[in-house]
Order: C-alpha cells, then sequence, then structure tokens
C-alpha cells in the first residue's frame, strides 16, 4: 500500500473510532453515577417550592414538572439525575444534569441537540460544572467560562444546571419536612 | 332520666357520625385512588412529552398506547431558523476627512437549516447586503458520517481565520470585522466546492477542495475583488484548504489554516497563491483574547498583474503584492461579569492590528506601496443588554506608510437569533 493510501485508511479508521452518538437517559445516568439500582421518579413543585427555585437560580419562571433518576446502592442514595429540556436558539436541547449526595454537580450529558451540530457544547467545557453547588450561584462569565461561537448554548447550559441545583436543593428540603 | 336520654342522644348521634364515615371511607378511597391515577397517567403524558425521544421504553406503549400512536413523541422537528444583522455608523475625522460619512443596513442574514434525518442535513444562509443586494451567503449539504469523518459539499465558507466562519455581531467585538480579516483574509470568503470535515480527539480539522479566486480582480489593495461567491464562478482552477484547531482547555483554542493553489481562473497567469494563518482565542471568565497572523504569497505577481492591465482590469500604480502580511490582537473584559443582574455585558476592548497587502511589491510594479501598510489601533465599547443583542461604539487610529491619519469612528449595532 502506497503511503498516501495507509494515511488515509488510518485516517479514516480513527475517525470511525470517535463515532459518537446521544446516550439515553438511562445510559447517560449510568455513565454519571455509580449505583446499584436506577428508578425514575417524576415530582410536581408546588408554587411555593417553584417561587424558591426561581430564587435560588435567579429566573424568570421555571415549570412545576420534575423528572429524574434515583440512583442507589447497598448504603442508601448515592445522587439523582435530572432531566432538562429548554431552547437554545429556536430548537431545544435536553440535558441530563446528575448530582451527588451531598448537593454537588457531578456531570452534565446532552441527551438531544435539535440546533446545528456546531452550536453544541463539548463534554471539555462542560467539565467545569463538576463539584458546583447551588450556593456558587452559576453565572457566565462570573465564575462560568464560555464558547467562542457558541455564546447562547453556553449561557443556556449554565442556567439549567443552576437550575437543576436549586431544584435538587429544594426537594432535599422537602424530605426534610 | 333526662341526663340519661341525652347521654343515650348524644351516643346514638356519635354511633351515627361513626357509621356515616365507615360508609364514606370506601368511596374517599377510591375517588382518591382514581385521581391518583389520573395525576399519575397525566405526570406519564407529560414525561413522554418532554422526555419520550431521550427515555425510549416511555414510549414502547405505555398506558395501552400502542408504538404508532407514541411515535408522535420521537418525531424530530427538522427546521431550523436562524438570523442576524447588522447596522453601521462611520464617521470619517482624520485629517483627510473628506471621505463621505455612511450609515449602513451592512447585513441582513437568514439562516435556514434542515435536518433531513440524522445523517443529511441542510444549511444556508441568505443574505442582503446594504439593504439592496442579495446573496446566498453558503448552501451545503452535510453527510454526517461519524464525529471524526463528515462529508460537505455545496457553496461552502472557506475555514479560514477566527471570523471566516464565525462572524456574527455579537461575536466580533469591534463594531466593523477586522481589517487583517477584511483585506488580507477576505470574509466573508465562500466558494463551491466540499470535502472533509471532523474531531479527531481535541483537533477538529476542515478539508475542502474550492473554486479558485478569480486572479483577473486582484488588486494593490488586495485578494478581496477575486472571490466569486459561487455565482457562475470560473473552475478553470481550484484550490486546497486545510484547517485545524486544537482546544488546548476548553477555554483556549489554537489553529490554523492553509490555503494553496492557481488562482489564475484563464486570466492569462498562473496565479499561484499561498496563504498561512494562525491564530488564538480565549475566553476565560470576563476575558475575551483574539490573536491572529497571517501571510501570503502570489508566486507569479509580475505576469498576472500584466496581464490584468492588459485586459483592463486595472491599471498601473494598481498592481497585486507579490505578498501581504498582517496580524492582530485583541483584548475585552466584561465589567458586569461579577454581577448576577441578568445578561447584561459591557466589554471595553482594545485591539492593535497591522496590514500590509504590498508587504513585498511585485517586480515591476509602481504601486505606492506604503499606502497599503496600515497601523490600527481600535478602542471600544460594546454593550450587549442580552446575549443575542448588541451595540458598539469604536474609535480606529488608522496610519498609512505615508503617515496619513485616516481616523474613524464607528457606531454598530447587531442582532443574532
Amino acid at each position: 500500500m502506497s503511503f498516501k493510501g495507509a494515511l488515509l485508511v488510518s485516517l479514516v479508521m480513527v475517525a470511525t473510532l470517535h463515532a459518537g452518538k446521544f446516550p439515553s437517559a438511562e445510559e447517560a445516568t449510568r455513565q454519571l453515577l455509580a449505583g446499584n439500582t436506577y428508578d425514575r421518579e417524576t415530582t410536581l413543585l408546588t408554587k411555593a417550592e417553584q417561587s424558591e427555585v426561581i430564587q435560588l437560580a435567579n429566573q424568570k419562571k421555571i415549570g412545576a414538572f420534575v423528572s429524574r433518576y434515583i440512583v442507589r446502592n447497598e448504603s442508601g442514595i448515592v445522587g439523582y439525575a435530572y432531566l432538562d429540556k429548554h431552547l437554545v436558539r429556536t430548537l431545544p436541547e435536553t440535558l441530563l444534569v446528575a448530582v451527588d449526595s451531598n448537593g454537588a454537580l457531578v456531570g452534565i450529558k446532552v441527551l438531544a441537540f435539535r440546533e446545528p451540530a456546531e452550536f453544541m457544547a463539548r463534554e471539555g467545557w462542560m467539565e467545569q460544572f463538576h463539584g458546583r453547588r447551588v450556593e456558587d450561584q452559576l453565572r457566565m462569565r462570573r465564575n462560568v467560562d464560555g464558547i467562542t461561537g457558541a455564546t447562547i448554548t453556553a449561557r443556556a447550559i449554565t442556567q439549567c444546571a443552576r437550575r437543576m441545583l436549586a431544584i435538587h436543593q429544594v426537594l432535599e428540603q422537602r424530605k426534610k419536612k | 332520666m333526662k341526663m340519661k336520654l341525652k347521654l343515650a342522644a348524644f351516643t346514638v348521634c356519635l354511633l351515627g357520625i361513626d357509621v356515616t364515615y365507615a360508609q364514606t371511607e370506601v368511596s374517599t378511597d377510591e375517588r382518591i385512588a382514581a385521581l391518583e391515577e389520573k395525576i399519575t397517567i397525566l405526570m406519564d403524558e407529560v414525561e413522554k412529552d418532554w422526555f419520550g425521544d431521550v427515555i425510549p421504553e416511555l414510549t414502547e406503549g405505555v398506558h395501552g398506547m400502542g408504538p404508532s400512536a407514541s411515535k408522535i413523541y420521537s418525531i424530530e422537528q427538522g427546521l431550523s431558523i436562524g438570523g442576524y444583522g447588522e447596522l453601521l455608523y462611520s464617521n470619517n475625522n482624520g485629517r483627510d476627512n473628506t471621505k463621505t460619512d455612511s450609515f449602513d443596513m451592512v447585513r441582513a442574514v437568514l439562516y435556514f437549516g434542515y435536518k433531513f434525518n440524522d445523517k443529511w442535513v441542510l444549511n444556508t444562509e441568505f443574505e442582503f447586503e446594504h439593504a439592496d443586494t442579495v446573496f446566498v451567503e453558503f448552501a451545503y449539504l452535510d453527510y454526517l458520517h461519524t464525529e471524526g469523518l463528515n462529508f460537505r459539499g455545496g457553496l461552502v465558507l472557506a475555514p479560514i481565520g477566527i471570523q471566516g466562519e464565525l462572524h456574527e455581531p455579537s461575536i466580533v467585538l469591534g463594531a466593523t470585522r477586522t481589517t487583517v480579516e477584511t483585506r488580507i483574509i477576505p470574509t466573508t470568503w465562500r466558494e463551491n466546492g466540499g470535502g472533509i470535515f471532523g474531531d479527531l480527539g481535541s483537533m477538529s480539522y476542515k478539508l475542502y477542495l474550492m473554486t479558485s479566486l478569480d486572479g483577473g480582480q486582484f488588486d494593490a489593495a488586495g485578494i478581496r475583488g477575486g472571490r466569486q461567491k459561487g455565482s457562475s464562478a470560473k473552475a478553470e482552477d481550484f484550490s486546497i484548504v486545510a484547517r485545524a484547531d486544537w482546544r488546548m482547555t476548553p477555554t483556549l483554542s489554537i489553529g490554523g489554516s492553509l490555503y494553496g493553489g492557481q488562482q489564475g481562473q484563464d486570466s492569462g497567469a498562473d496565479g499561484d497563491f499561498f496563504l498561512a494563518e494562525t491564530h488564538l482565542t480565549l475566553r476565560k471568565g470576563a476575558f475575551t483574547v483574539n490573536a491572529l497572523v497571517t501571510a501570503t504569497r502570489l508566486g507569479d505577481a509580475q505576469s498576472l498583474n500584466a496581464a490584468n492591465i492588459a485586459a483592463g482590469n486595472i491599471v498601473a500604480g494598481e498592481e497585486a503584492g507579490e505578498a501581504m502580511f498582517g496580524w492582530y490582537t485583541e483584548l475585552g473584559y466584561d465589567l458586569l461579569a461579577s454581577s448576577d443582574i441578568g445578561e447584561l455585558q459591557l466589554t471595553p476592548f482594545v485591539r492593535l492590528e497591522q496590514v500590509d497587502t504590498q508587504s513585498k511589491v511585485a517586480s515591476g510594479s509602481t504601486v505606492d506601496a506604503a499606502d497599503y501598510d496600515l497601523d490600527i489601533v481600535t478602542v471600544g465599547l460594546n454593550f450587549k443588554p442580552i446575549d443575542e443583542v448588541v451595540f458598539k461604539l469604536e474609535h480606529q487610529f488608522i496610519r498609512d506608510g505615508n503617515n496619513a491619519q485616516l481616523d474613524r469612528t464607528n457606531f454598530g449595532m447587531g442582532y443574532v437569533f
């Protein structure tokens, strides 16, 4: 085989190795939180809980509907993975935001992205959210770095992360009541 | 006796209440159970509506609904719409202020994308320039194979520089695009062609073959006039363009591109042309940093110029240079980054820039090279009330090689959606 041919074949092989598809919600949860059982739960936030989330997340409005996975192992709850769908530009993206039992964000996965792929945030960029908590009051440029050419996506994800941490805190408080 | 009667009556009453309670207990339970079932069904419906596409088991015939009836939840919306536009008021206030000031609807652009399925995607942009000229800015089909290898064909943007592909007014700090990426890299540079692109780990690449520029239109100010913009483009010559970007960290990216090929397009000379460019972008907290350096070489400038003079495209004194060189670096800092008030951004910025489209004058050329050697300092303020709307005010100190003062003040406004 010629040098050029070998180069082309190896390029194609490397490229094929990187085949990337969106994980399903459960696959993503398993990647972010290691446990024995993965149960899905839906709940509705009361009006009072909604205004608490709005205040914690500094957002204008939020929905009442919450869908999440509860991950458990032998010693109890390991964490939760929240599903969130929001608009990016004119089309939505769906994210999964995992929070451990201490209230720290452990990972974000993109489950669906309808805008053109070049506006999508990369996994590396989303690593900066790891360990963040609701008290950090996440905001773009203050404590979250942007993405060149995908500012709107970056802000949507930052707001989503802050919203999910706020919802998590409110639901934890509900348990104590 | 009376007392006993009262007690008996009270007991009966109590018993009565008890009996009544016992009678309704069953039906309340039933009602609550029915209500709970309704709420569960409702919640499942909401969940299916929101997340049916990412939780496959939800749509597998839940609640007696067959797969075909629940399929609607996983239908993907194919059409994507977007756009951007910008207005520019430019006041020429240098020593030579004979140049007319202008207020221009520079461009209004409409983006339409259509995702036929997960593999085939169409991207188009229609541009209205100066409010009266229409262009197709790009129109290409992508075949998305894998993350590392995808195919693209159509009227494509040359993947060169920082602003070549990313030039929405909300991204560009200044009211105008940089002079380097206007004169040397002729943004928006688009030609018919295609190639491959993808991500290999932290590296993104693009490799295209495109119709060459029309060398017959090169002049002293550079190659900008040679853009064929996909309009009945001469296809006697094609050029190769390769680009790679490395994400060193999620916020720091370094890259470069090479463009090469003959640009003669039957103008009477080969027009061997080569352009190289390297760039850096950083978005760290409140900081925005962009830097770029580029150089070009037009191999047979002398014969191309001679052919262009013979054809009447240029006159003596307007000859294209044999080499061009330019660089810029800009820094912005968002003063409102640490606040928590909405999306407000107020970013003062400064840009240093050198552009020389005659860094090596072609043999036989009678051009006054100093006229084409510009030093530009831009200071300005970029204000975004929300991410998608921007207002910009800037002053540009411009000196050419003859030390002529060509300053101007620009006010721009832009939007993106």
